[in-house]
């Protein structure tokens, strides 16, 4: 069984469509990302697999309940951070974390324990006594991303939970996230962050204009959509200069050049023609070629063809 | 613990502190100071042929009128829910639009009831000498939980309208005003003129008023017999509003 399994989901608000086809798939104990642009349909999407809003056509199954009618099933099973914020104002960090606990029917001594870790886990130790509303956007932040994990969620929808974060509460949030996943958790998560998503996503899905446009692991979209590659030659011995020259008229190589250092760097579009060109070269130019790298795209450079292939801007 | 016992318990952790104290300020003022000199200048009067001093007479009227107020609180609490995006969180989480509607309800009736209570304590040595009868009581009683029902729905639909806070104070305000001073609270029915009596005839703390005099002084109106069941049903349909009233609340904001 899926954790969640949509299907042609669709939201209309008047004549616009915020959501116009969204089938999806997320494996249990997976950590699924949304990636788009802004105004895809990210948020919409979440908010109908959250059971705030109902789709206006599509169906879907989350944790194995019909979405429309069983929403009282699922949201006791699912934890939400939604991209706008929700606090108690008047409340301490401490005492908010004991309220959403309460809510949850969490027994006292066992929120209290996971208060603690939280309070730590998310860097709020210093911060516990003081109001909510007195707290800066980012520890806001951490405290609504930190109060999910006080229930026991098996699915976690995060939309965007990581802005706002600085570095270490980001790698906190990560860490924590990574950990309650290795123990069945599955995460549904949505990020602006393509190397975040890159390390911890073990499939992505990019939503564009309402609609699905893509879905793989991210090794997958950046091999399909990762473009232009960076070869890097270390030369040895001989001239790096011609090597870098001889590569210029190569088939498929869109750029070259030799570094001060004596590496030279090989832009192509087919890395494995490329790298049998160069160790050829290599050999008839007399070169003693130290070592020749493959280097990876990265998912933001990915993200960005693809969406640019699509006739968006950037 | 129940659902709705939850949202409840939450909510009176939330609740602002500041406008539950100053629900006490008019009527302990009016109890304790200002009904010493109208005491003097007001000599007892007799209602339906019952003397009644006038301390004795707002003592009671205090009571019904502190369960409007605490009821009327009890809106805000909808009011910073949305306003702190803690309604949609609470919705994404294991209550429906209905339990939270029915708590947010039952939270506005706790503070009025409560507030009533404690008025009661205060204004209990002004009623000295009065003869309680237990189905006096019983009828007094009534008449203020349904004034909590329907005043409680109110500021939930008032609540559920408003998108600025100010406005939604500014309302609130007038509105506390205008249903104390036009109603049977501070003055006899009888004793003001027509015009304004037809006005305080509309406004529901009246019949709670009415109906906590009768019960608890034995004082009686022309009006408290269809009161009480004008009541009755006032609470009925503003509880079903109140209810529709957050399940019509959008949620498709992003
Ligand atoms: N309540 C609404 N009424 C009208 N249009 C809406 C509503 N909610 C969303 N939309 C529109 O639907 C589209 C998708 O919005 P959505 O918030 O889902 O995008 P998103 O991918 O989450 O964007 P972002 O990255 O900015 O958060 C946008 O064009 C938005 O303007
Ligand atoms: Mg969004």
């Amino acid at each position: 069984m899926y954790a969640i399994e949509a299907l042609s989901l669709a939201k209309s608000y008047g004549k616009g469509e915020a959501v116009s086809d969204v089938s999806l798939k997320v494996g249990k104990g997976a950590v699924f990302g949304f990636l788009g642009p802004n105004g895809a349909g990210k948020t919409t999407t979440i908010r109908m697999l959250t059971t705030l809003i109902q789709p206006s056509r599509g169906d879907a199954r989350v944790l194995g309940f019909d979405l429309r009618s069983h929403g009282p099933e699922i949201r006791p099973h699912i934890g939400v951070v939604l991209q706008g914020e929700s606090y108690e104002y008047s409340k301490s960090v401490e005492q908010a974390l004991d309220l959403y606990g309460m809510l949850w029917d969490i027994p006292r001594r066992t929120r209290e324990e996971r208060a603690e870790t939280l309070l730590d886990e998310f860097g709020l130790e210093e911060h516990r006594k003081k109001l909510v509303q007195h707290l800066s956007l980012g520890l806001r932040r951490r405290l609504q991303v930190a109060r999910e994990f006080i229930h026991d969620a098996e699915l976690l929808f995060l939309d965007e939970p990581t802005v706002g974060l600085d570095p270490i509460a980001r790698k906190g949030t990560m860490k924590m996230i990574r950990e309650k996943v290795s123990r069945g958790l599955t995460v549904f998560l949505t990020t602006q962050l393509l190397d975040e998503a890159e390390t911890l996503c073990d499939r992505v899905a990019v939503i564009f204009g309402g609609k699905i446009i893509s879905e793989g692991t991210p090794r997958e979209l950046k091999d399909t959509y990762g473009g232009v590659r960076l070869v890097e030659v270390l030369v040895g011995s001989g001239d790096p200069g011609l090597l870098a020259s001889r590569m210029l008229g190569t088939r498929s190589v869109s750029g070259a050049v030799t570094d001060p250092d004596g590496r030279v760097r090989v832009w192509t579009s087919d890395p494995s023609g490329t790298f049998s060109a160069i160790l050829g070269a290599g050999e008839d130019l007399g070169l003693e070629l130290g070592s020749v790298t493959v280097r990876e795209p990265n998912l933001e450079q990915a993200f960005i063809n693809l969406i640019q292939k699509q006739g968006g801007t950037d | 613990m129940n659902r709705i016992a939850r949202l409840v318990v939450r909510d009176m952790w939330v609740m602002n502190r500041g406008l539950l104290v100053i629900q006490f300020v008019l009527p302990l003022f009016l109890l304790f100071v200002a009904s010493f000199p109208l005491s003097a200048l007001i000599a007892p009067f007799s209602v339906d042929g019952l003397a009644v001093t006038y301390q004795r007479f707002i003592a009671v009227g205090l009571v019904a009128q502190t369960t409007m107020t605490g009821s009327l609180v009890g809106g805000t609490l909808l009011f910073t829910d949305r306003r702190h995006g803690m309604f949609e969180q609470i919705l994404v989480g294991p209550f429906a639009k209905s339990t939270y509607a029915a708590s947010k309800i039952f939270s506005s009736m706790l503070i009025g009831l409560l507030g009533a209570a404690l008025v009661a304590l205060f204004g209990l040595p002004f009623t000295y000498g009065a003869a309680v009868t237990i189905p006096g009581a019983a009828a007094a009683l009534a008449a203020v939980v349904l004034g909590a029902v329907v005043f409680s729905g109110f500021s939930i639909i008032l609540a559920s309208l408003f998108k600025s806070l100010e406005a939604f104070e500014g309302t609130f305000n007038l509105l506390f005003i205008l249903l104390t001073f036009v109603s049977s609270t501070l003055y006899p029915l009888a004793s003001v003129p027509p015009a304004l009596r037809d006005f305080m005839l509309l406004n529901p703390l009246t019949y709670v008023v009415d109906l906590t005099r009768a019960g608890m002084l034995g004082l009686s109106s022309p009006y408290v017999w269809w009161e009480g069941p004008v009541l009755a049903v006032e609470a009925a349909v503003v509880f079903a509003l109140a209810l529709a009233s957050i399940r019509r609340i959008s949620l498709s904001g992003t």
